[in-house]
């Protein structure tokens, strides 16, 4: 069974200078926004087919048929981190992974 | 300890759970929806996620992990990672120090629009309960 690695001294001394409060409260809206998009998955089948939708705040923030061009153009607005973002196929995709 | 996940019910119903991930050689992190995979021997990033960590292909070592799916096989570079997740009743981080697996950019097409997974080198140090009719993902870590 898999047991954590040891990882060198300076991974360590970056990972506690991490802030883990804000991961917190990031990771918290991040979960109400993946629920949200997931919900509306129905609507955007109709509206943005066969494109990369984000959300952030419970909002549609962009969507593109190019995932870097979205994220080029979220990032140039400030928007990189914590965003959700899912590929919308015009049809339901059977996943077997 | 207890970590929640959901269903997301968008087809048939497939458990995740939130995540952040931290990749300390380059110093990128951030919050990754896993798909819980019992088939997947190792914690997996795919496209859509190595591109919201900022990776760069260059910035990664060679693709040198060769692996096997039901969809043929693909090519993942592996990287120190530390995975955590929240535990909101205890108030706390449970985090697992890994090796996830990148996959390569050559596997853009095949891997493009796949979730990341979350393996069975994480899954196997806890107590996983799947109730899809309930909505309810619960991830219990063991103490090691």
């Amino acid at each position: 069974m898999s047991k954590d690695i040891k990882f060198p001294q300076e991974y360590e001394d970056a990972i506690a200078s991490l802030d883990w409060e804000q991961m917190r409260v990031d990771l918290e809206q991040f979960g109400r926004d993946s629920r949200y998009l997931a919900s509306i998955v129905p609507d955007l089948r109709e509206q943005h087919p066969d494109c990369w939708v984000a959300v952030y705040h419970e909002q549609i923030v962009g969507f593109d048929p190019d995932l870097k061009e979205l994220l080029a153009r979220l990032s140039a607005q400030g928007l990189k981190q914590n965003l959700a973002i899912r590929y919308v196929s015009r049809e339901p995709v059977l996943l077997i992974v | 300890m207890a970590i929640e996940g959901y269903f997301d019910s968008s087809g048939e119903p497939a458990p995740y759970v939130g995540g952040s991930v931290y990749l300390p050689r380059l110093g990128d992190g951030n919050r990754v929806g896993f798909l819980l995979d019992t088939g997947a021997d190792a914690t997996t990033l795919h496209p859509v996620d190595a591109h919201k960590l900022g990776i760069d292909g260059s910035a990664l070592g060679p693709a040198s992990f060769q692996t096997s799916g039901v969809g043929g096989q693909a090519r993942y570079t592996p990287e120190y990672a530390i995975v955590s997740f929240y535990d909101k009743d205890a108030e706390d981080w449970r985090s697992f120090r890994i090796q996830v697996y990148i996959a390569s950019p050559e596997n853009q097409h095949s891997a493009g629009s796949l979730p990341s997974l979350l393996g069975r080198d994480i899954l196997n140090r806890c107590r996983c309960t799947l109730d899809a009719a309930e909505n309810h993902v619960v991830l219990e870590p063991r103490r090691t």
